[in-house]
């Protein structure tokens, strides 16, 4: 009797004492890295083979498994285009450094779009609780299709699903009935305003210097903030650390060079990598106008990125990075008595520093600090006379700091905090007037924090929070955000997300499409910051053949959301300049994406509808809701690359979208005017009344854009021949209607785009 | 766990799609010309200080047909216009040699006063009724126009002048006005529309490719200005033709400053249509004084 007492009390204790006592755990963590050249591979997966479990890499390369009993392991490591690798590691108390796992590029010979993938793809980053993401690295960019040779992130994120653009000439992104700015563009941790060339017919991201994007179309995390739609993180080239290598390319309209390399400081290693780029238009466009003695604008623009690691010790990494690129624009017309001028100049210029350390067995830390500042002017004179002069400015000051904590079993824990200061000008003046000089300040911190929760083998919850302060009216948003995902099996998936997205930015876009033209302005007292409420659902379904299919549908409704109140003159706040409405988007999406194979690219298919509705008072539409110009009820788009042999690759894409709107002319009338003469009342006083805002669409759009590559050697370099075809069959989308009226009855002139443009481009690497 | 054939998924997707889009109609935004009941257009200015001569009533014509304001004249209106600080009416009739152009009834007149309200009525036969007020700016009492050389002497302009565009720029500095909600600068060339002659000093008459088409005729010219303004630099771009231009600076009414500012967005695409101030149809009732004078422009030779 007295025996089985104590047997019964041995097993109560076992019961309620935690086996986690008993049982021995460590943590494996490290670095994925690129075994060619010593980068950081982000988003890779690693995945212990004995219990299935793993971890993705962060956007440093990073993980951490943690929990982990006592024991041998097998590790394997892939990352989309690299050989999978399998690695033994012994769990004790002596694992204390991080694992450095090195990935072998499928192809090191000559740059091939083929991309293998392998079974082991088990612990994916698509298979987080995250929806509406889509990853793509910079070698899958510049494989794409390009403009003259120029290959564009923006372009390429315009033939995804739910991303939309105002127009064949333009690389703003509307992502999911979203303006530009409602998107967070980030590179490198730091925010860029207004990221264009050649009036937004190219971006600033010159593609040979990005390594990885993600879009996140919509219900991002808790983690990024200050935008209201969708967030783009782009992830420059950190730089080969075993060896130099260079690239130089030539095209019709630019020319490229990038450089990168090891580099050693203070006896600490690291390295370097530095890409320019600049346009030749001036001088093609001089030539021109000395042989046919035209008018013509004198026009160019240049970039270059700039970015130095240094590892401090084997955790620790200081990354300095750098951008500045320019537009510039003259032109001078006119008769020579009384010449018009004209002047416009815009730019970028971001610089920033980040230390990342890997912080014990546990967690992980960022810190660094940025200036973004984006300035754009533009003037118009005769005779020095100014007729219009414009400046703007807007400046960002940030502080961001992460922090990640790996300790908990199941749970990933991240929170930070994120100071930014706004500083903005913008004024606008004639010879005699000012009309606008409003100089801002503001100064906005957030924090938050999420954690990624995997409850059991199928369901994984992302949850977090993120709260705002916002010192100029002393105004305070707390965005909640949630995600899950429900693992019907290991190949497919159901997802979940929504939240809430405040946006403290307003762009005064003055109704262009020529986004030099936008005005930043953070949100003061006189105006609410405008917020959304997004929900997603979404399902996936992997096939270990190398086939993603993604469906999903989601919903937007928008609040506050700004547009230039069309009737203002002068003003000193953003209720003068500003009127706030609201706005919905929703639809559907699917895209079926084959990332393995010679063969590879996506199909993609969006059905989205999206509209705005603004007080009577703005002027705008009369108050009533309607269609903004990016909306276009569908869009398809197929992308594809193939590998045909060892020296050519070539790839297309063909998208077909529901046509642009515009507003229709419902009659004529004559426009009198006080003082004029009666004569040029009746022959030019013909004026077009139109209807109810975009009360009519263009016939659709569709445009195929080829490209060839032949892949030889020059002077033993591998090099790169570029054949692309911009518009193949010469389908000239619409652009904007106008109505001639000097012509009796009015012609009807519709503005087209870019026909057929062969282009061609030279490229070698050394 | 359960699986699913991929084929069969694909093949539910597209038929959806296909259902999907059966149901939600290809496009959902009208592709024809929204159904639109043609407005009358009523337009009337009055001038401090000068008899009220005319008044225009026309109703919106369609696009697709050859345009004529006779053709969309509206004849047959009840239209007068009354001084809402005074006892002044003034009826109008048809215009006998045009149609749409209302002058006023024999033996009346009304003489618009500065800082003095003004309603207009029209009574269309149809039963349609517009209406409108607006407010007359006072008189100017100084204007002066000089040209400004490069190193700060001014010339002062006087009417009758003969001007070059190789003088110094134009400088135009006047009084503020009561009840202007803006001024309006206006340039007109005199001189008839078939004898016009450009100040381009590189225009050649004997030159084929210089012939003056007829829609780049235009003699009239303005811009505006806000009401807090009282000076404006005129480069030598503004003039366009030789011989007598007519120089004149208008206080305008705060209609008439929203109509023209506007019709600036409605060109830069922010505004489907100008800001009109007739209620129960389209069109503009405003106030204006002026001042200004003639200056001959000479054409000048390249050298």
């Amino acid at each position: 009797m007295h025996n089985n007492f104590n047997l019964k009390l041995i097993l109560l204790i076992l019961l309620f004492f935690p086996l986690s006592v008993l049982a021995q755990f460590n943590s494996i963590r490290g670095f994925v890295i690129d075994a060619s050249s010593g980068e950081p591979l982000l988003v890779a997966s690693v995945v212990i083979e004995e219990n299935d479990r793993g971890a993705t890499t962060n956007l440093d390369g990073y993980f951490v498994i943690n929990h982990i009993p006592f024991g041998k392991y097998t590790i394997r490591t892939s990352y989309m285009g690299y050989e999978s690798n399998t690695i033994e590691v012994n769990v004790d108390y002596d694992l204390d450094k991080p694992v450095y796992i090195e990935l072998q590029p499928t192809s090191v010979k000559l740059e091939t779009v083929e991309v293998k993938l392998k079974r082991e793809d088990i612990i994916d980053f698509r298979k987080r609780p995250q929806v509406s993401t889509v990853p793509l690295s910079g070698q899958m960019i510049r494989t794409m299709p390009s403009l003259g040779g120029e290959m564009d992130i923006m372009r390429a994120l315009q033939t995804i699903p739910g991303v939309k653009s105002a127009s064949d000439i333009s690389t703003a992104l509307h992502v999911r009935g979203g303006s530009p700015d409602q998107t967070l563009i980030l590179m490198d941790h730091n925010t860029v305003y207004n990221p264009n060339h050649l009036f937004g017919l190219f971006s600033t991201f010159n593609a040979d210097a990005v390594k990885h994007l993600d879009l996140m179309k919509g219900a991002f995390p808790a983690q990024y903030g200050g935008r209201s739609g969708s967030v783009l993180e782009v992830v420059m080239n950190d730089g080969n650390r075993k060896k130099y290598n260079g690239m130089a390319s030539l095209g019709i309209i630019s020319g490229r060079v990038a450089y990168e390399g090891p580099v050693s400081l203070f006896g600490k290693k690291g390295s370097f990598a530095g890409s320019y780029r600049r346009t030749y238009l001036d001088y093609i466009l001089d030539v021109t106008r000395r042989s046919t003695d035209l008018d013509l604008p004198d026009y160019y623009f240049y970039d270059g990125n700039a970015k130095v690691n240094i590892d401090l010790t084997d955790l620790t990494t200081l990354t300095a990075a750098g951008y500045w690129g320019n537009d510039r624009m003259d032109f001078d017309f006119g008769p020579n008595d009384a010449r018009l001028k004209a002047h416009l100049a815009w730019g970028n210029r971001t610089l920033s520093t980040r230390v990342r350390h890997a912080l014990g067995r546990t967690s992980y830390i960022s810190f660094g600090g940025a200036i973004s500042r984006y300035r754009s002017k533009w003037g118009f004179s005769s005779e020095d006379i100014v007729l219009d002069e414009a400046r703007e400015r807007i400046t960002d000051y940030s502080l961001k700091s992460d922090f990640e904590y790996f300790g908990w079993k199941d749970h990933q824990i991240k929170t930070g905090v994120w100071y930014s200061f706004y500083d903005t000008h913008f004024w606008e003046k004639n010879e005699d007037n000012t009309f606008v000089d409003v100089d801002t300040g503001a100064h906005n911190t957030s924090l938050y924090i999420q954690d990624i929760w995997r409850l059991n083998s199928f369901f994984e919850l992302q949850y977090g929070v993120r709260g705002y302060y916002h010192n100029v009216g002393e105004q305070t948003a707390f965005d909640p955000r949630l995600a899950m995902v429900y693992h019907y099996n290991p190949q497919i998936r159901f997802k979940f997300g929504g939240g809430r997205y405040t946006q403290w930015m307003n762009v005064m876009s003055g109704g262009s499409e020529m986004s030099i033209f936008d005005v930043w302005f953070p949100v003061d007292e006189s105006i609410d910051p405008c917020y959304t409420n997004q929900i997603v659902l979404g399902f996936e379904w992997d096939r270990t053949n190398g086939y993603e299919f993604t469906m999903e549908t989601y919903y937007t409704d928008m609040h506050n959301v700004a547009a230039f109140r069309p009737m203002v003159d002068s003003g000193d706040q953003m209720t003068d300049a500003f009127v706030t409405g609201d706005g919905n988007a929703y639809g559907f999406e699917w895209m079926l994406r084959k990332k393995a194979g010679r063969l590879n690219g996506w199909l993609g298919y969006s059905l989205s509808w999206t509209e705005r509705r603004f007080p009577p008072e703005s002027q705008i539409n009369e108050g009533n809701w309607f269609y903004p110009k990016w909306d276009r009820r569908h869009d398809f788009t197929v992308v594809a690359n193939y590998k045909l042999n060892r020296k050519w690759d070539i790839s297309g894409a063909w998208r077909y979208n529901t046509g642009q709107g515009f507003t229709q002319a419902l009659g004529i009338y004559t426009l009198r005017s006080i003082g004029w003469d009666p004569d040029d009342e009746s022959n030019y006083g013909r004026m077009i009344l139109k209807g109810s805002k975009n009360n009519y669409r263009f016939p659709e759009d569709h445009r195929l854009d080829l490209n060839a590559s032949y892949n030889h050697l020059f002077l033993g370099k591998p090099a790169k021949l570029i054949f692309s075809i911009y518009n193949a069959y010469s389908r000239r989308s619409y652009w904007f209607r106008s109505f001639n009226t000097s012509e009796n009855p009015i012609e009807i002139v519709d503005a087209k785009l870019l026909p057929v443009l062969p282009l061609i481009n030279y490229e070698v690497r050394f | 766990m359960k699986s699913i054939s991929f084929i069969s998924l694909i093949l539910s997707v597209f038929f959806g799609l296909i259902l999907m889009i059966l149901t939600t109609g290809c496009e959902t935004t009208p592709t024809e010309v929204e159904k639109y009941e043609k407005e009358a257009v009523l337009t009337a200015f009055l001038t401090n200080g000068e008899p009220v001569s005319e008044v225009f009533l026309e109703r919106i014509a369609s696009i697709f047909d050859r345009y004529d304001f006779s053709d969309a004249a509206i004849t047959g209106a009840d239209i007068k216009i009354f001084d809402l600080n005074g006892s002044d009416t003034l009826h109008f009739q048809d215009d006998p040699v045009s149609h749409g152009r209302y002058i006023p009834v024999a033996g009346d007149t009304l003489i618009p006063l500065g800082k003095h309200s003004y309603r207009i009525e029209a009574s269309i036969p149809n039963g349609e009724f517009l209406w409108s007020e607006t407010v007359v700016p006072d008189a100017f009492t100084s204007l002066d126009i000089v040209l400004i050389d490069e190193d700060g002497t001014f010339y002062p302009v006087s009417s009758g002048d003969t001007l070059t565009r190789n003088d110094p720029y134009m400088f135009w500095r006047w009084s503020s006005v009561d009840s202007a909600g803006g001024y309006l600068g206006l340039i007109v060339a005199e001189t008839p529309r078939d004898s016009l002659v450009p100040l381009d000093p590189n225009w050649d008459p004997n030159d084929p490719d210089d012939e003056i088409e007829d829609e780049n005729r235009e003699r009239s010219g303005d811009m505006i200005m806000r009401n807090d303004a009282t000076t404006v630099s005129v480069p030598w771009i503004f003039f366009n033709w030789e011989g007598p231009n007519r120089i004149e600076l208008r206080a305008i009414s705060h209609s008439y400053y929203e109509y023209k500012f506007s019709l600036m967005r409605v060109e830069m695409g922010m505004l489907e249509n100008p800001i009109f101030n007739i209620n129960g149809g389209l069109g503009i009732f405003a106030g204006s004084s002026k001042v200004g004078m003639i200056v001959y422009l000479k054409r000048v030779e390249e050298q």
